[in-house]
């Protein structure tokens, strides 16, 4: 009989990077790379799981913007294109280092993994990767949650509770119209919560979302268990807290699994290591280079001297690690029952589904074998989903979650700082002018809705978390600034030619062919009313 | 409490005329077709609106914008030379419900600043005003109210979830909630010693 559970939760998000209007985008690359990198090796992972007879359990977060875009007819075929290209590029690799003993085989084995990515995207899946992973939902094995639709943060919207009620919407219909049921759960993005939050995902049918361990912690009155079970706030919304254990384990630059030598390196791609004029058909239009996917070093030490990579002994310090996570699991568990007098513990373990294969190559070999070893090596931890946990143990303690997030210090501070505090001044005008105009046009036909219905996606758009967060870090500033600009100014223009029943037909039409996203919405999500929580 | 501010410096977003390029004294070429610039959509700089928001960035930080129009500014200050008052500066209010308020001075160069309020969930509101210099206070705009997140463990108790006092040290320990948690292990030893 198991002591305790463990709950992995996958959080699976790309902001929407659809550019119809270019041929190559360098920010749609971030969509090929993850499915590359990451989307298809889970996929991979898991389907091997279900052949084997692996009884595993995750719980994945997908992001309406990930899965619209998954299923977007012309990223997908420009995906394959971009398979093509990879295939290309690791073909030459293979020639080039044919009689090099240490990279010829590395490259042979890049040129068969594409081959079999694109066997397994355009062949196994015909290009539906959100189909694959609904067929892992309905085999029970997975549960897919959603997030807010654009994965905008949420508390400092708190202003305008129409505005989240429409990002919590658009996510509910995104993912039934895709997946083909509605969600059970959420990830509030960068587990953003005030009180208060929990009753806008009640009226959306939303039974749990994932704190960081403060927002469970602070949380009044005392939790009895800590982060070790959920809560259930007032709204009958259930909230789990984030372990922390067991995420510093892959998290941690320093402690973490990643780090180790034999893991392959991520900071040597040929795309910086090769010859300039023998990389540019595969680089940007202006020639600037880019992380191809291909890699020949691990990480072998600090330092700029590293050793080539070997497949073979990267797979055996997965496996070992897998038993390692496994073990200090168990470890976990029986400890925490015995504090808990004899209640199970629950561990949950949410992380970034990107790390799984982006940035650390091993994560979904890990993946697969901590759930081999589950299986097989003891007894006292057994896997659950988390609408699994909360239909084995409906009583919980109920209490007020405290407002928190996972971000740097704990707070807003990441997505409200020096380098971004600027737009939300425009965020909130666009919000409110949204609400405004929903409300004046309570039933608009024709092409007034449609410019409705265009203004509230370029809303839904511009308050993409993943803006602030870009000039935060100000690696990619110039993109962030842009899209904040491009949307602010598709929703001006439209809000004024309804305000003023001249709607320019032609550019509007340009407008929802640019930002195709989020079909089946509907504008008046921002008519309805509230009382202010904050009153 | 002691309570800081920190001044912020104008955002970069307030837009600012373009400074003055030097003129080239060559002639431009006859030969080239030079198509005029279109001019992009730039960020407002206003929108037209008296306004002041505010939001809580952590539990001990307000963040505070606003606009005034130049209208109700020129207004405020002609009632306030009617009424003699000198001395007049742009001051923050903010007012804690059932406590104390307090003034930061912001000036008229910038239209957003983060103050210190130092205290975890407490509900919270401001006025932008002008102050005189006898310290009468005339509003131009409220903002909305805002409530700091809660901080630390609640001392609260519900009697049907109680854990006892030790073990639920330990349980907070392991949690890791106020720092670097330690792992399972090191509890699990330090509670076998």
């Amino acid at each position: 009989m198991e002591k305790g559970f463990l709950s992995i939760l996958l959080h699976a998000h790309l902001p929407y990077v659809r550019h119809p209007e270019h041929e190559r985008f360098l920010e749609e690359r971030w969509f090929y790379e993850a499915l590359t990198e990451a989307y298809i090796p889970l996929l991979k992972t898991l389907e091997g799981l279900s052949a084997d007879g692996i009884d595993f359990r995750i719980t994945l977060s997908m992001t309406p913007t990930l899965l619209s875009m998954m299923s977007d007819e012309l990223l997908q075929s420009r995906y394959e294109k971009h398979l093509e290209q990879l295939i290309e590029l690791a073909s030459r690799e293979a020639e080039r280092t044919r009689s090099d003993a240490s990279f010829g085989p590395l490259a042979s084995k890049y040129l068969e993994i594409f081959k079999a990515s694109r066997d397994f995207f355009c062949g196994t899946h015909r290009r539906d990767l959100t189909g694959a992973f609904k067929a892992l939902w309905d085999s029970g094995r997975l549960e897919i949650i959603t997030s807010a639709a654009t994965h905008a943060y949420l508390p400092l919207s708190e202003i305008h509770p129409e505005a989240i009620r429409a990002q919590l919407r658009a996510a509910v219909l995104t993912h039934e119209r895709i997946l083909g049921r509605k969600p059970r759960g959420i990830w509030l993005p960068e587990c953003g919560y005030f009180p208060g939050l929990d009753d806008l995902l009640k009226e959306e049918g939303l039974k749990f979302f994932v704190l960081d361990r403060h927002g469970i912690l602070f949380g009044r009155p005392r939790p009895k268990y800590g982060i070790f079970a959920p809560v259930v706030c007032c709204s009958g919304v259930a909230a789990f807290g984030r372990d922390m254990e067991s995420s510093k384990s892959v998290w941690s630059a320093e402690e973490g699994y990643p780090g180790d030598p034999d893991y392959r390196e991520f900071y040597r791609d040929i795309g910086y290591d090769l010859d300039r004029e023998y990389l540019r058909p595969f680089l940007n239009g202006d020639g600037s280079r880019l992380n191809t996917g291909i890699k020949y070093f691990r990480v072998t030490q600090r330092g700029p001297h590293k050793e080539p990579y070997s497949f073979e002994r990267a797979a055996e310090r997965a496996a070992t690690h897998a038993g390692n996570f496994i073990f200090n699991r168990c470890k976990q568990v029986e400890f925490l029952e015995g504090l808990m007098g004899g209640q199970k513990p629950l561990i949950v373990s949410p992380y970034d589904a990107e790390l799984f294969g982006h940035w650390w190559f091993e994560g979904p070999q890990w993946l697969g074998q901590v759930f081999r070893k589950l299986r097989s090596d003891q007894s006292v931890l057994k896997a659950v989903t988390l609408t699994e946990y909360l239909e084995d143990h409906p009583r919980n303690q109920t209490l007020e979650p405290a407002a928190s997030s996972w971000g740097y210090k704990g707070y807003s501070e990441v997505w409200l700082n020096g380098s971004n505090d600027w737009i939300y001044r425009h965020l909130h005008k666009a919000a409110e002018r949204m609400i405004g105009s929903a409300r004046i046009h309570p039933a608009a036909e024709g092409l007034q809705k449609r410019a409705l219905n265009q203004m509230a996606r370029e809303l839904l758009l511009l308050e993409a978390s993943d803006w602030a967060f870009i000039m935060k870090t100000g690696t990619h500033t110039a993109y962030a600034v842009r899209r904040t600009r491009e949307h602010l100014e598709r929703f001006t223009k439209l809000w004024l030619e309804v305000g003023k029943n001249s709607i320019d037909r032609e550019s509007l039409e340009r407008i929802e062919f640019t930002d195709n996203i989020f079909p089946d919405i509907d504008y008046r999500v921002y008519s309805n009313q509230t009382t202010d929580k904050g009153e | 409490m002691k309570r800081r501010v920190i001044k912020r410096t104008r955002s970069k977003r307030v837009s600012k005329a373009s400074p003055r390029k030097k003129v080239s004294k060559k002639k431009p070429s006859l030969g080239k077709v030079v198509s005029s610039p279109v001019r992009a959509f730039d960020f407002p700089a206003v929108y037209g609106e008296d306004r002041l928001a505010l939001v809580a960035r952590d539990p001990w930080w307000l963040y505070a914008y606003w606009e005034i129009t130049p209208k109700t500014e020129r207004q405020a200050i002609l009632f306030l030379a009617s009424q003699k008052a000198s001395g007049l500066k742009k001051v923050l209010r903010i007012y804690r419900k059932d406590g104390p308020a307090f003034d930061v001075e912001v000036g008229n160069f910038t239209d957003n600043w983060y103050v210190e309020v130092g205290l975890p969930d407490r509900v919270w509101y401001s006025e932008l005003g002008l102050r005189d210099a006898r310290g009468r206070f005339h509003r131009l705009i409220r903002s909305n109210r805002v409530r700091t997140p809660r901080y630390g463990i609640s001392d609260e108790i519900d009697p049907d979830w109680r854990m006892p006092d030790v073990r639920w040290d330990k349980l907070l320990e392991i949690s890791g909630a106020f720092a670097a948690s330690k792992s399972s292990f090191d509890l699990a030893k330090e509670v076998s010693t």
